[in-house]
């Protein structure tokens, strides 16, 4: 995929540095904006970063192993903006000190794998995974998508690149003078490679990196899923509803409960023959005679409005549990929105 | 050894041997180079400024080429060069075996596929001369490429760069970037020995994927967090967002002379 000198014509050459170019200096520009001085630090170490993982021979299923270029996981993680200038400057590197890919084609390097790459796999993920919550399996597919529409978008366009060759840059016998081979064999030569082997090792790299994210670090997924994080809250929040309404409807349950909780005594309950009987066999026999004088004297304090969870006004226990529970949750609900909000005033 | 532990060593040469295998390589690549740049040599007195501008001129020399004869020139200067500056035989020969085995792949179909003057065995004359062509240029332009670096420190190279007048921003990312490269190679070499260190027998593969995706995750959450930490370190040190670059010294009579005699012989050679 890395195209070495003497693939391309030296003009196809400058053509690449040439539309490239604008791409980088509105990336530039863009993501300075955004990150202000986190930019050096941010886009160098990820393109170390992506330098590095270039370098990964990952598993691939039938005991094969492939590279991958890491380019839907930078569009996926920093956007495309960021992602094709982190993948410029990997490739940059790559070509100048350790010759993986040319000097004269760093342009048309660039130009194919860092930006149709990053853009087009950006594109995709934003597609597929649309609001999709951050740690859904819509966003895993569209990260693996990403991934793979990125790395077929980028060998394609190096296919014309190749194929354009022999139709412009013959000598006077007819030889080609740079890449041989026209469009016809060209695109398939390059194609055939990139939907199966490196197409599958870009998608198992974004999607199962993303996968890990999601499980472990969901907030650097972040910056690229922005209505993601509200949907996540928002999904969760219903379930929680939903939990918390099953459970008030639920809690007449506690009305089959024999007996009273331990502890939990009236002071008219050590004069019921029959409660003191209860008190005496859950405290090993102890059961003072009369109500203990504090209790006594603390206990008329404060009235509850619904005493024993049963509103006076209504005739069935159950109901009545049912709206204590509605009653209890809506007034902590109640609390908590004025505590937040306080917070954040 | 016996059967048993030949059969576990080879099974386990994986992902895990395969990849370590690569992180050493680039690591012992650029150790040599860095050795070399800094020792005594034709190359290593010459201004990086003009090695940059003369490799420059003869990769561009190698692009545009009509001529395999002027792409020979090309190869046979830098071989000398390379010589003269005690650059070691083995390593311009295994860049040539890996150029030749990868572009041969490539080239090779060519012979037969490009269309013209049949020479026999369904070889042309045309997919000869394509196929020479395309393995002269690759060879040339690598040749060039590899013997700048190993006779430049880094460092150097990127003061050459930002003389070009290349943005400092992107003198500034490339340089950064290749300091933390070694970091995260060392992090990941060291991730991916202490898995090794673990494994009695080979893992499934759905297993191996895992760990390698794993891997690729913990060091992007590294790789994050560092970021932070340096721009953290950068502020705290006056970094405000604007990068700056020193001054360069003006090159000498005789750095001007080697750029003139390499850009008018190209020049004169092209033109013929």
């Amino acid at each position: 995929m890395h195209i070495p000198d003497g693939y391309l014509s030296p003009s196809t050459c400058a053509i690449a540095y040439a539309s490239a170019a604008p791409f980088w200096y509105v990336a530039m520009q863009k993501v300075k904006r955004q990150l202000h001085t986190r930019f050096v630090p941010l886009i160098s170490v990820f393109s170390a970063f992506s330098f590095v993982i270039m370098m990964f021979n990952l598993p691939l299923p039938g005991g094969t192993t492939g590279h991958a270029t890491g380019v839907g996981l930078a569009a996926v993680v920093l956007g495309p903006w960021a992602g094709m200038l982190a993948i410029s400057v990997a490739l940059a590197i790559q070509a100048v000190f350790f010759g993986d890919g040319g000097i004269t084609a760093i342009g048309a390097n660039c130009f194919n794998i860092a930006i149709v790459g990053s853009l087009v796999a950006s594109l995709v993920y934003r597609l597929v995974a649309g609001t999709s919550a951050m740690g859904s399996s819509r966003r895993l597919l569209a990260a693996g998508l990403a991934g793979y529409a990125g790395i077929n978008a980028a060998a394609l366009i190096t296919a014309i690149e190749f194929g354009l060759q022999p139709m412009l840059f013959r000598d006077a016998a007819g030889t080609p003078l740079y890449a041989p081979y026209p469009l016809s064999i060209a695109i398939p030569a390059m194609m055939i490679g990139h939907l199966t082997f490196a197409g599958f090792a870009e998608f198992l790299v974004s999607a199962g990196v993303v996968s890990y994210l999601q499980r472990t670090d969901p907030t650097l997924l972040a910056r690229e899923a922005p209505g993601a994080e509200v949907s996540l809250a928002a999904a969760s929040l219903r379930k929680l509803w939903a939990g918390l309404a099953l459970l008030m409807i639920l809690t007449p349950l506690g009305l089959l409960a024999v007996g009273s909780a331990w502890g939990e005594w009236a002071p008219e309950d050590f004069a019921n023959p029959e409660t003191r009987r209860e008190i005496a066999s859950a405290s090993q026999g102890q059961a003072p005679a009369t109500a203990p004088a504090g209790l006594q004297r603390l206990s008329t304090i404060w009235t509850a409005p619904i005493p024993d969870y049963a509103p006076p006004i209504l005739k069935s226990a159950a109901f009545g549990y049912v709206l204590s529970a509605m009653a209890g949750t809506g007034l902590i609900i109640l609390f908590s929105l004025v505590a937040f909000r306080r917070r954040n005033v | 050894m016996s059967e048993g532990l030949h059969h576990l060593v080879h099974r386990r040469k994986g992902f895990l041997d395969r990849t370590l295998a690569e992180l050493a390589h680039v690591l012992d690549r650029s150790f040599s180079a860095e050795l070399l740049s800094t020792s005594s040599g034709l190359l290593q007195g010459i201004d990086p400024r003009v090695k940059l501008a003369g490799a420059g001129i003869l990769i561009l020399t190698a692009a545009a080429s009509r001529s395999l004869w002027l792409l020979a020139a090309v190869f046979v200067v830098t071989v000398t060069l390379a010589f003269a500056s005690h650059l070691k035989v083995r390593e311009l020969l295994t860049l040539w075996i890996s150029v030749l085995l990868f572009s041969g792949v490539i080239a090779l179909p060519a012979l037969f596929l490009t269309p013209g003057q049949p020479l026999g065995w369904g070889v042309t004359k045309q997919g000869l001369q394509a196929a020479t062509f395309l393995l002269a240029r690759v060879l040339a332009t690598s040749t060039v490429g590899s013997v700048l670096v190993s006779t430049t420190p880094w460092n150097h190279l990127l003061r050459a760069m930002r003389a070009f007048r290349l943005p400092v921003v992107a003198v500034v990312l490339i340089g950064m970037t290749y300091r933390y490269i070694f970091l995260f190679i060392q992090t990941t070499m060291d991730m991916l020995e202490g898995r090794q260190s673990r494994l009695a027998g080979e893992l499934p593969a759905k297993e191996r994927r895992a760990m390698a995706l794993a891997t690729v995750g913990v060091l992007m959450s590294k790789a994050f967090e560092l970021s932070s930490d340096i721009h953290l370190a950068m502020q705290s040190r006056g970094y405000r967002g604007e990068v700056h670059a020193l001054d360069e010294s003006p090159l000498r009579v005789r750095d001007w002379a080697i750029l003139s005699i390499l850009a008018v012989g190209s020049g004169v050679a092209l033109w013929r």
